[in-house]
């Protein structure tokens, strides 16, 4: 399929900047929230850099949901995805918050344990956007707050693998006598499994 | 103007979700990052009733993800 920019009509720029004010605000709400409800911990000295920091952030969403949302902007309803498109640089920054956070572990069984919190960490992610109602057909979704059916089938597709590679996993360290290769196979398998769900997570609630 | 009310509203609703969501990963990392440090200090590996422990909420969650009751 050939590449064609789309046409420089005034209504084409009011949407992607409608779409990078929405991405910039949704990143400063964003570390509002993790600062008020305490998630985000930093000394008095480092406010301002931080601050700054955040500031730039939400510029460079901005920025770059601009671009994305100009390309998309005279994509018919149909061919838009169904979800909240600017909400991506958020559920970023939640898993800025939430995941990777785990110490690692210095065994293969402690290694799989602390993947596993990970692991449940993106589940918790998961099942705040699968919490939300069900869109429903032809619904506004600049206007409802809705959880779309078949991405939460996909979720729940990449979630089967995942815990499929943390048992697996589980149970070669739990196993006495399993090889070396074996462990680091398994645990290999798993933290792959994580990742990929991971990235469905963010790649899909957007 | 709407528009910007709607967005705001939208992202009220939505967020309060995110941030439950968001809370309780991070009391499940929080949690999981205390067992790993007993076990580093104490130089062994999840004990059975650990794993138990952790499958258990492993399964609560799944359980709720893979829910067709709404």
């Amino acid at each position: 399929m050939a590449f064609s920019p789309p046409p420089n009509t005034p209504q084409t720029a009011a949407k992607a900047t409608m779409g990078g004010l929405g991405a910039a605000l949704s990143v400063l709400m964003a570390a509002l929230l993790a600062w008020l409800t305490g998630a985000v911990e930093m000394p008095p000295d480092a406010e301002i850099e931080v601050a700054l920091l955040g500031i730039a952030t939400a510029a460079a969403s901005g920025a770059v949901t601009w671009v994305m949302t100009y390309f998309k902007a005279n994509r018919t309803k149909e061919e838009s995805s169904p979800t909240l498109f600017s909400f991506a640089p958020f559920i970023l920054f939640l898993f800025l918050l939430a995941g990777c956070a785990t110490r690692v572990g210095d065994t293969p069984a402690q290694a799989v344990y602390g993947l596993q919190a990970d692991y449940n960490a993106a589940l918790a992610i998961a099942l705040a956007y699968e919490s939300q109602p069900r869109c429903e057909d032809g619904q506004d979704l600049t206007e409802a707050v809705c959880s779309d059916a078949d991405v939460v089938e996909i979720i729940r597709s990449a979630d089967n693998k995942a815990w499929a590679g943390i048992a697996a996993a589980q149970d070669v360290v739990r196993t006495p006598g399993a090889t070396d290769d074996a462990v680091s196979l398994a645990i290999a398998s798993a933290r792959a499994a994580v990742d990929v769900f991971e990235a469905v997570i963010a790649e899909e609630i957007r | 103007m709407g528009n910007i009310v709607s967005f705001i509203t939208v992202f009220g609703a939505w967020a309060s979700e995110a941030v439950r969501g968001v809370q309780e990963a991070r009391e499940l990392v929080e949690w999981a990052t205390g067992r790993i440090n007993t076990m580093l200090e104490e130089q062994r590996d999840p004990t059975d009733e650990e794993w138990e422990e952790i499958n258990a909420r492993t399964m609560a969650l799944r359980d709720k993800l893979h829910s067709d009751d709404r």
